[in-house]
């Protein structure tokens, strides 16, 4: 013991440290979509109503509480219709809201293979970047496309929507995954 | 005659065993040394870890992560007031990184890597991350006299919402590992 503790000593002595560990304590709080830094709601209008798009198609994972998009049409609402047209472009306006909750700028953007100009068919858009609606595959998307929007803190990209093109269906989507990826303008380097 | 020889070949023996005790091989020898260990403050330590002060809103500190005069914690979303108030937490399923929250620097005498560790807990992944991408794996080096800025990386797939108490430990390694 007299000797191992002796050795101790040289080896601190030599101001080398070797390693270091050392526990640091996070507190981290999960809070569902609507209260979240990038928060993501259902559209409501001026007067905070949620629009009855966003009310059929976005659904609510109560555990989780995160959104999803469910074009099944399991009925939300009395006397809605079922499917969609075959062989027209679809579209369902307003279904999201998404808030800038950070601190900073962020340029937000979606990834998904579901998108036109990132491999799939459907297009995404919010009304306040919906200058090309009318062009498949553009609105919202990847960065790499630059079809982003640029949320200041507190600001959101209003009333997104989908829509489906011509020759394609709801079906379609099965599955599918809607990324959204809200990073510092500028992207991560400082 | 042959009786006392027998006894001066015991003899001899007992002369073999006192010999080798008398290389030093003791059993059991106790001596107390001193050893002088100094617990420094992480903002003094030879690994330091020091808080970024943080411009939030109105460039107000967001308080994400804080030393109570002696280790560093993270709160996300962070105490102070230049966090932004409608936020309440991470969302579930998501990915989060919050970059420079800390500076690392390397106060002794030799060059070091620098990673995190998350044992688990009620994270997908937790870790140190810079703007090249997390610490793990390939940790970056950090000279004597070098800092980095460290940030977080939160993965929630899989978490409920609620909140959560959690660890990270910090690892800086001689570079080249443990071997001496």
């Amino acid at each position: 013991m007299g000797s191992l503790a002796a050795g101790g000593a040289a080896a601190i002595g030599s101001g080398a440290f070797t390693s270091v560990e050392a526990d640091r304590s996070l507190s981290i709080a999960v809070a569902g979509d609507a209260d979240a830094f990038l928060s993501i709601k259902r559209a409501t209008d001026s007067s905070g109503n949620v629009y009855p798009n966003a009310l059929e198609y976005v659904e609510g994972n109560q555990n989780t509480g995160t959104l999803s998009l469910d074009f099944t049409n399991s009925g939300d609402t009395a006397g809605s219709a079922s499917g969609i047209n075959e062989n027209a472009k679809t579209i369902f306006d307003n279904l999201l809201d998404i808030t800038n909750n950070g601190t900073q700028d962020v340029v937000l953007s979606v990834d998904s293979a579901l998108i036109a100009s990132q491999g799939g068919f459907l297009g995404i858009y919010a009304e306040n970047s919906q200058e090309n609606e009318d062009t498949d595959g553009t609105g919202l998307s990847s960065a790499d496309t630059g079809q982003t929007i640029t949320l200041s803190p507190g600001e959101s990209a209003s009333n997104i929507g989908i829509y489906i093109p011509k020759g394609h269906s709801t079906k379609d989507l099965s599955g599918g995954t809607l990324t959204f990826v809200a990073e510092k303008t500028g992207g991560n380097q400082d | 005659m042959k009786r006392r020889r027998l006894l001066a070949g015991v003899g001899a023996l007992a002369g073999a065993g006192s010999f080798t005790l008398g290389t030093g091989a003791f059993t059991s020898v106790s001596a107390e040394r001193s050893v002088s260990v100094a617990v420094a403050r992480d903002y003094r330590a030879f690994l330091r870890l020091e808080p970024n002060v943080d411009d939030g809103i109105n460039g107000d500190r967001t308080g994400r992560s804080s030393t109570d005069g002696y280790v560093v914690d993270f709160d996300i979303p962070g105490l102070d007031g230049g966090e932004n108030q409608d936020a309440e937490g991470v969302a579930p399923d998501s990915i989060y990184e919050f970059h420079d929250l800390l500076k690392i620097s390397n106060h002794g005498t030799q060059p070091v890597t620098v990673q995190s560790e998350y044992a688990g807990g009620d994270f997908h992944e937790l870790a140190l991350v810079t703007d090249t991408g997390r610490l793990s794996g390939d940790p970056p080096t950090l000279d004597v006299g070098e800092s980095i800025d460290v940030g977080l990386y939160i993965d929630t797939h899989g978490s409920d919402t609620g909140s959560y108490d959690e660890t990270l430990t910090v690892v800086a390694e001689r570079v080249g590992g443990n071997r001496d």
